[in-house]
């Protein structure tokens, strides 16, 4: 290894002595949407920097005009793109854009020594398979020729294996993924960028096959930014060196924030729960936005399962979306923690639980009279299935199934896809 | 090996006897279920081991079976999905049509993975399964009343945690274009509606209490986990829920595949008026998910001048009524939709005889005196209207009319190059001559055009590979038919399946039910399987080579205009591929050898 590849590799994955590198990919203008974060890509960059982002890729152009913010000992390096394809372009996902374009097209763009010149750390460029025998060709040649450029220069060749088109099915992408990490690294990538497989087993093996550092992508951005940090985190746990990560982050209402979770993960071994929490609390309270909900009761099947390992229904479940006839708006119902159970029930059964908020029952004190069913204003209490036994020995036939906040990580507020039922507060209990 | 109960089955298949109103309940076929996974397999497997392949689709020993999946009711984005399965009026094949809502879920809830209905009641009923007590009712007094008449009127008779699953005035009167509805959902394809009201059958309520237990709870939430961040890391599904299945409409324009007046032509001069795009900012307000669905495809529209709404238009009913007709107006093809929804008419099929009568009369084939004094051309909302009124309340001209494009044709000869069908069954919307792959799958799909079968819709609108070549799309084709069969034996939708792969789903069935599938290839198998098993019955019931075939306005009539211009399917070389790699012989009949491999010899007790 000579002319600098090594002290390069470095400035990408051993800023924190880890070998992790937290990278941003912002090469997206050329090849699909013109969309805000294309746009604003100045701003969010500042944003990421500010976080702590460990790299950048951008377009060749994009790397001219933004290079100033690369600057500095501590700056981020820049990765540069170094081809182009049309592969957004012909489908569905940027229908704005899309023109009548029927085949795979992929060629370069920038040589080696050009993207030296614009100051990269080290180029990006794609490898496409399972799209057909002549493409794959094309792209074995682009991706060898770059790596003997790069060879010349000293600069690290990050090759993107894709698996797409009509070759790839269900039933082989992650074959076709994995044989093309290898692929990569025979023609000479010195690291990768590739899509998480979907599970750390088969990732880890992709890892090992692939015996350089793997970056993951994220895709499209999910509206949950947990699915991103989720996914970055079990990269890593599968060996992964770490992510290039596009739309999740740029698209993200907080770029800034979410680099800072992804470093917290990366280099300080943070869980995803702990990043993601901005504060602690100890007290939480649901809301709903019924306008928002679409009827798909997949809150009342967590309920039922979160609370009766493996099983899923929705009979007594803690809460209930009540049919809308037509088009009218559901009733979202669910504990909103108003407190008349706890003031009707005459054996003082129920109670304050002191570290989540939620009403709690206490078994010895219930004699299962079934006021508090009665009372529930939305009408969440249920008469259990089975009955139970007190710990002083007595069998009570039912007792009232309620809310209990899952002890504070509602499932309901978790799973909704619209945010009609969500936590509203979390603030301390004084 | 482990009870069923504890692999996310009920075990429990219920079946209805309409002749002598009795019941009884069997258990599932145990040693097959690891082989035909549920759903799609269960329902192909039922008909044809316990119905012979002669049985007349309208004669009471047909078997509607109703099935859901071992997925089916779980947390697994659109757990509510369910289907059916019979032989269709319409096609004479085997025929299985799905559909979301929420009466999927409530039939497994009450415990039953399948219903089997056979014979004839002798009056009107109405099928009651409440839990373990099944009972049928009278039904005079739903007799002729609408879908959503009838699905009020049994809602305020049972109340809110009841689902219904109802057929309108063209079920009833047993025409090939009806279907079964819970709300606004529908199992629309194939005259399944007419099969129901062939048994006397109005109604199916149901009230489940009970619940689903997976054989790996821990790997199941880790799978579920997974399966919902593909489904949010992904573009194509964001695109869904916000402007529904119509999304894809200007891409397939673009693409030179939108069929316009009867698939004369590929592109619709006032296709950017059917965009998604423009119903979302004119009519929709509201958004629908089926059970267990992250998605919500669904649109509720701002109610017209009249006060109709509909949930909808889907991307097929905007084709069908819009291009297809040369229909350019958006409350028109609402209230067409209206129509449909509101009668019970497969909104394809209904507008495929829109549009084939608009032709037929512009080329005087059919006149004014035929169509009880409407002369329909293309782009005539007002005769568009009028037509699918008379069809939906099956009355003069409508009675025959909605007995489909086939049935249509066989009284006009001269009509058959354009009678656009697949044996018997209407096409949907994406032009065959423009997209090769997916005309293969029209040609071969065991229930006739079908786009659901293994379509590789990806062609047109993911650009995975030409749509105008046909290399490679007979392997294509059996790759997306296979992975499809899977889904719908599982069973979802096949929307998640633009985020979520058959991995994901691997990953979900493996966990429910703990059965064997070592590799994701092994689960693709079983979808071959079953695909396999459909094409059987269609075999034993005389379907062969020579109905795998498309009209000649696609093989002989080369498309005008678009990227696509000039170009005809070449069938045949796809055909023999896909046979070949089938392991089907020239006459597209399943060799012993391909039984053999799919393990079906012994099965089928050949």
């Amino acid at each position: 290894m000579g002319s600098g590849l090594q002290s390069r590799m470095d400035r990408l994955f051993n800023r924190h002595g880890d070998g992790r590198a937290v990278c941003v990919a912002a090469d997206h203008g050329y090849m699909s949407d013109v969309t805000t974060n294309v746009v604003n890509l100045r701003t969010i960059l500042d944003q990421v920097i500010r976080g702590g982002v460990d790299g950048v890729l951008l377009s060749p152009g994009q790397a001219v005009r933004l290079a100033p913010q690369f600057q500095g000992r501590d700056g981020p390096a820049m990765i540069v793109r170094a081809d182009w394809m049309n592969m957004p372009r012909l489908g569905t996902s940027n229908v704005a854009n899309a023109v009548p374009q029927r085949l795979l097209v992929h060629q370069k763009v920038i040589t080696a020594a050009q993207a030296l010149e614009l100051g990269a750390t080290a180029i990006t460029i794609y490898l496409f398979l399972g799209y057909n025998d002549s493409i794959e060709a094309a792209g074995i040649d682009i991706c060898a020729c770059f790596a003997a450029e790069c060879r010349q220069v000293g600069l690290p060749c990050i090759m993107e294996p894709l698996a797409y088109g009509g070759q790839v099915t269900g039933a082989n992408i992650v074959e076709i993924l994995t044989l093309g990490a290898r692929m990569c690294v025979e023609l000479g990538a010195d690291a990768l960028k590739i899509p998480y497989t979907g599970d750390v087993k088969s990732f880890r093996r992709l890892v090992e096959m692939a015996d350089v550092p793997v970056l993951v992508l994220g895709g499209a951005r999910s509206e949950y930014e947990r699915d991103a940090l989720e996914l970055f985190n079990e990269g890593l746990e599968a060996g992964g060196s770490g992510c290039l990560m596009g739309r999740n982050v740029t698209k993200s209402p907080n770029p800034g924030r979410m680099i800072e979770q992804l470093c917290d993960i990366a280099h300080n071994g943070l869980s995803v729960d702990i990043a993601l929490r901005t504060e602690e609390w100890d007290f939480i309270r649901l809301k709903a936005h019924p306008a928002n909900c679409t009827g798909c009761d997949l809150c009342v099947t967590a309920c039922v399962a979160s609370h009766d390992r493996g099983l899923y229904g929705t009979h007594l479940a803690r809460l209930s979306i009540t049919p809308a006839s037509q088009s009218g708006i559901h009733k979202v119902m669910f504990c909103t923690l108003c407190k008349k159970c706890i003031d009707t029930c005459p054996t003082d059964a129920l109670r304050w639980h002191t570290q989540t908020g939620a009403v709690e029952l206490l078994v010895d004190n219930c004699t299962a009279c079934g006021d508090c069913v009665d009372v529930c204003p939305t009408g969440v209490i249920f008469h259990s299935a089975s009955g139970i036994h007190t710990s002083t020995g007595e069998y009570l036939d039912w007792y009232p199934i309620i809310c209990d906040l899952c002890a504070g990580e509602p499932e309901c507020a978790r799973v909704c896809p619209t945010g009609a039922i969500f936590i509203a507060e979390r603030v301390e209990l004084t | 090996m482990m009870k069923l109960q504890d692999r996310s089955y009920c075990d429990q298949i219920l079946r209805v006897d309409l002749t002598s109103g009795k019941f009884e309940v069997t258990p599932l076929p145990g040693d097959a279920m690891p082989l035909i996974l549920g759903g799609k397999g269960l329902g192909a497997w039922l008909l044809l081991n316990e119905q012979s392949p002669g049985v007349e689709p309208l004669s009471p020993d047909n078997r509607i079976i109703f099935h859901n999946g071992p997925l089916t009711g779980t947390s697994a984005p659109t757990a509510g999905r369910f289907g059916c399965t019979t032989r269709s009026p319409a096609t004479g094949t085997y025929c299985d049509s799905y559909c979301g809502g929420y009466w999927g879920s409530t039939l497994k809830y009450a415990g039953y993975d399948a219903l089997v209905l056979s014979g004839k009641a002798n009056m009107p009923v109405l099928l009651v399964i409440d839990n373990e007590r099944v009972e049928l009712r009278d039904a005079a007094h739903l007799l002729g009343l609408s879908v959503t008449k009838t699905t009020e009127t049994l809602r305020e008779e049972f109340g809110l945690d009841w689902q219904s699953l109802v057929i309108g005035p063209p079920g009833e009167k047993q025409r090939n274009i009806a279907g079964i509805f819970n709300d606004t959902r529908a199992l629309a394809r194939g005259g399944v509606g007419a099969v129901m009201g062939s048994k006397n059958l109005k109604a199916i309520v149901a009230r489940g209490t009970g619940y689903v237990r997976v054989y790996d709870p821990e790997g199941y939430q880790r799978a579920l986990q997974l399966a919902f961040r593909a489904v949010r890391m992904s573009s194509e599904t964001t695109l869904l829920s916000r402007e529904g299945t119509a999304n894809i409409l200007d891409i397939i324009n673009v693409m030179g595949a939108l069929p316009t007046r009867n698939f004369q032509s590929g592109q619709f001069e006032y296709a950017a008026s059917l965009s998604g795009s423009a119903f979302a900012e004119n009519h929709w307000v509201k958004d629908y998910a089926c059970f267990g669905c992250p998605i919500a495809c669904g649109k509720y529209t701002r109610p017209l001048e009249d006060g109709k709404f509909i949930e909808g238009p889907e991307y097929e009913t905007i084709f069908a009524f819009g291009p297809n007709c040369a229909i350019g107006e958006r409350q028109t093809v609402i209230h067409l939709n209206w129509l449909c929804d509101e009668y019970g008419l497969d909104t394809i099929s209904a507008g495929g005889v829109v549009g084939f009568v608009m032709e037929l009369f512009e080329r005087g084939i059919l006149r004014a005196a035929d169509l009880d004094g409407i002369e329909p051309r293309f782009g005539d909302s007002g005769a568009a209207l009028a037509l699918v009124e008379k069809m939906a309340k099956v009355e003069g001209c409508g009675s025959w009319l909605a007995q489909g494009v086939a049935a249509i044709a066989e009284q006009y000869p001269e009509a058959q190059a354009f009678a656009m069908h697949v044996k018997g069954l209407e096409m949907p919307a994406y032009h065959p001559n423009a997209a090769k792959g997916t005309a293969l799958a029209y040609a071969v799909s065991e229930r006739g055009a079908c786009h659901l079968r293994g379509a590789p819709l990806g062609e047109l609108f993911s650009g995975s590979a030409d749509p105008l070549s046909i290399g490679g799309k007979a392997q294509l084709f059996r790759d997306h038919q296979a992975d499809k069969a899977v889904w719908d034996s599982a069973c979802l939708c096949c929307f998640p399946g633009y985020g979520m792969k058959l991995k994901e789903l691997w990953q979900l069935v493996t966990a429910a039910t703990g059965f064997d599938y070592p590799t994701v290839a092994d689960l693709e198998l079983v979808g071959e399987r079953i695909s396999t098993l459909a094409r059987v019955f269609n075999v034993r019931a005389g379907f062969v080579r020579q109905h795998d075939t498309l009209p000649a306005r696609n093989l002989e009539q080369p498309l005008k205009g678009g990227p696509a211009d000039g170009h005809v399917v070449e069938l045949t070389p796809m055909l023999d591929e896909y046979y070949t790699i089938m392991g089907w012989d020239d006459n597209g009949i399943p060799t012993g050898g391909c039984l053999n491999r799919l393990n079906l010899s012994e099965a089928l007790d050949l």
